[in-house]
């Protein structure tokens, strides 16, 4: 079981991500905002962050930067959920300092086993 | 008249960008709740929240391929809008045929399985690696055989590739419903589809084979198709054969002929890399035309040759280019004695300035780029050499903005504004201002949190900050204020002379290309 932090702002998305996940044995955390995800990065050490990328206030581009910066935070993976649809949206995933991306809209079969590849073996929520 | 003519071609291709921004947001707008009716139902259809009865289950179904489907037409039509503005750049790079195919089937093998096809691929086992778009190759490929796939019932799909005159190859065989003559010459028209129940029988988008052509259009490709009636389909297409050969770039056989073109001293060229010719073409006319002596590159590996034995006085980056991106290039020139300091434009659709900053470059256009808009960013360049210093100004009262934009300009500085924590912080990443000047109340972060997050953010640490609030601070709150904080000034009774020498001692003491450590 790991710890997830789920930033996402559209509340039907960050259900869906959370229902799949739990079931998959993780405990999930949400974050509607940017600000709100920092924060909970902060406070909860999660294992993964799952990272949509168009999010009001603050982007995902930009929180993620923001992360890779923190010493006490870059070592956790962030994950971008995004529509990738061209080579360029893959550049500027990269570009700021995702480890990976989950293509949107999530394939609700798949994702847990997308997330593993990021997860520690053996890590677990503190 | 030429004026003119570039007038309106630059009010057209801006609002052909308004217009593919437009339908990219929408787009995502879109996404974002199909994305909780795809999830949803798949979660339900999958009995993972308890067992649904048949009908129940049948809708669900519905519901799910309504919504894949809809996610179909979004990217489709955003596809094809793309490719109508001309914004689908092409990016080539080595890519093996076979696994693109394999990769397209893995989708198709159920359906075909469950249908009894027998889908037959047959590629030549010596055929290498080619040089072309992986990814518009994929989307090729998987339309025309999710075609096939979706029109035969019985019997077989074949694909079958090989190299013949200079061109690859590719044809797309079925034995499936076919096509009537006289609906073959519309068949690549965007939303024709041969009638209207078939529409709704096979759910197509009608838009699968006009982005084929198209895709295969920009690359120099064709397409053509033979079909008859109820015996089945063939689609034919041709794209450029380049074999892909590794090899490592060789500087000294070009250096000879790089040096004949070597301008008068004095008079520096401006050199333009960029792939596409049309754009190369158009970038070089208007700067030739303001008297700028010109040359171009057109890939990563001609860019780092021309820029060191050409000594260009300015260089303007694309970043999409083939083999060796812009970005790589960028980052190399900075790392090379002789083009560590030549100022480089990026001229990109990519929008990450920000990135292309903090790797060296002093300043970044999205494209299309305006005749009027490249001139002047050059002029500034070419004549100073170096760009004003830049100060950021973060405050959510526009008054007081105003006031020390007013002190700002008396210097001649640059002056970029925020009127929010949130937006302040954006401006620091992407703008690289040299200077912050920075309000401590504000209604959503506020000063000291704004402080504390250009501090913890690697791309912005040690920026110089000034104070200017009208807050009187706490024994505490002075206690806490970072190594940054070069001075406060009370909004108040504001000294504007020792104001302008504290701004101007700061600035002095750094460069203002002040990303390029």
């Amino acid at each position: 079981m790991s710890r997830i932090l789920v930033v996402e702002d559209n509340e039907g998305n960050l259900e869906l991500i959370r229902v799949v996940l739990e079931m998959a044995g993780h405990e999930v955390i949400g974050a509607p905002s940017a600000d709100v995800g920092l924060l909970a990065a902060r406070k909860a050490r999660p294992d993964l962050i799952l990272m949509d990328m168009h999010l009001p206030g603050l982007d995902g581009y930009e929180a993620t930067r923001i992360i890779k910066a923190d010493e006490t935070l870059k070592g956790i993976p962030v994950i971008a959920v995004t529509a990738i649809t061209e080579r360029t949206d893959e550049e500027r995933v990269r570009a700021c300092g995702c480890e990976g991306f989950i293509a949107k809209p999530v394939d609700t079969r798949s994702l847990a086993s997308q997330i593993n590849e990021f997860l520690k073996p053996g890590g677990k929520a503190q | 008249m030429n004026v003119e003519k570039d007038r309106r071609t630059k009010k057209l291709l801006e609002a052909v960008r308004l217009k593919t921004q437009f339908l990219g947001n929408m787009s995502h707008e879109l996404r974002t709740p199909l994305n909780s009716i795809i999830g949803f139902s798949e979660l339900l259809m999958d009995g993972l929240v308890g067992e649904l009865s048949e009908k129940q289950g049948h809708y669900m179904k519905i519901i799910h391929s309504s919504g894949a489907h809809l996610l179909r037409l979004i990217n489709d039509t955003l596809d094809f809008s793309k490719l109508e503005a001309g914004m689908l750049e092409v990016f080539n790079e080595p890519t093996d045929l076979g696994e693109v195919v394999e990769d397209v089937l893995r989708a198709y093998n159920v359906v075909a399985e469950r249908k009894g096809l027998d889908i037959h691929v047959e590629i030549p086992a010596d055929m290498p690696p080619i040089l072309t778009d992986r990814r518009k190759l994929t989307q090729i490929i998987d339309n025309l055989l999710s075609n096939s796939v979706k029109f035969t019932s019985q019997g077989r799909v074949e694909l079958a590739a090989k190299r013949k005159e200079g061109m690859l190859e590719v044809t797309v065989t079925d034995t499936g419903i076919g096509i009537e003559p006289q609906e073959l010459p519309y068949i690549f028209d965007p939303f024709h589809q041969v009638d209207a129940s078939i529409t709704r029988r096979y759910e197509g988008t009608g838009l699968g084979l006009a982005l084929v052509k198209k895709l295969l259009e920009i690359q120099k490709g064709t397409i053509e198709v033979q079909s008859s009636p109820s015996q089945g389909s063939s689609f034919t297409f041709r794209l450029p054969f380049v074999e892909f050969k590794p090899e490592k770039p060789t500087v000294a056989t070009t250096r000879e002929e790089l040096i004949q073109g070597l301008p008068a001293a004095g008079e520096r060229p401006i050199l333009v890399v960029e792939d596409n010719p049309l754009a190369a073409n158009l970038m070089s006319t208007w700067l030739s035309e303001a008297g700028y002596n010109v040359q171009i590159a057109s890939t990563g590996e001609e860019a780092l040759q021309k820029a060191v034995t050409l000594c260009p006085a300015v260089i303007t980056l694309d970043i999409l280019l083939p083999q060796m991106d812009g970005w790589r290039v960028l980052h190399r020139l900075k790392e090379i004695p002789e083009t560590k300091d030549t100022p480089i434009i990026v001229v990109s659709i990519v929008e990450d300035k920000s990135f292309g900053l903090s790797l060296g470059a002093v300043d970044y256009m999205i494209k299309p780029v305006s005749r009027s808009n490249l001139i002047s960013k050059i002029e500034r360049l070419t004549k100073s050499g170096r760009r004003f210093h830049r100060v950021l100004v973060i405050d959510d009262n526009p008054a007081d903005i105003s006031l020390v934009e007013e002190i700002l300009q008396l210097d001649g500085y640059e002056v970029l504004k925020a009127t929010s924590g949130v937006d302040g912080l954006k401006a620091a990443r992407d703008e690289k201002p040299d200077l912050v000047i920075l309000d401590l109340m504000m209604p959503d972060l506020d000063g000291f949190d704004v402080m504390r997050l250009l501090e913890s953010d690697e791309a912005t640490r040690g920026l110089p900050i000034i104070l200017f609030t009208a807050k009187d601070l706490t024994q505490i709150e002075r206690a806490h204020l970072g190594a940054n904080i070069h001075d406060i000034f009370g909004k108040a009774q504001l000294d504007r002379d020792s104001f302008r020498q504290k701004i101007a001692e700061l600035l002095t003491s750094s460069q203002p290309e002040g990303s390029n450590e």
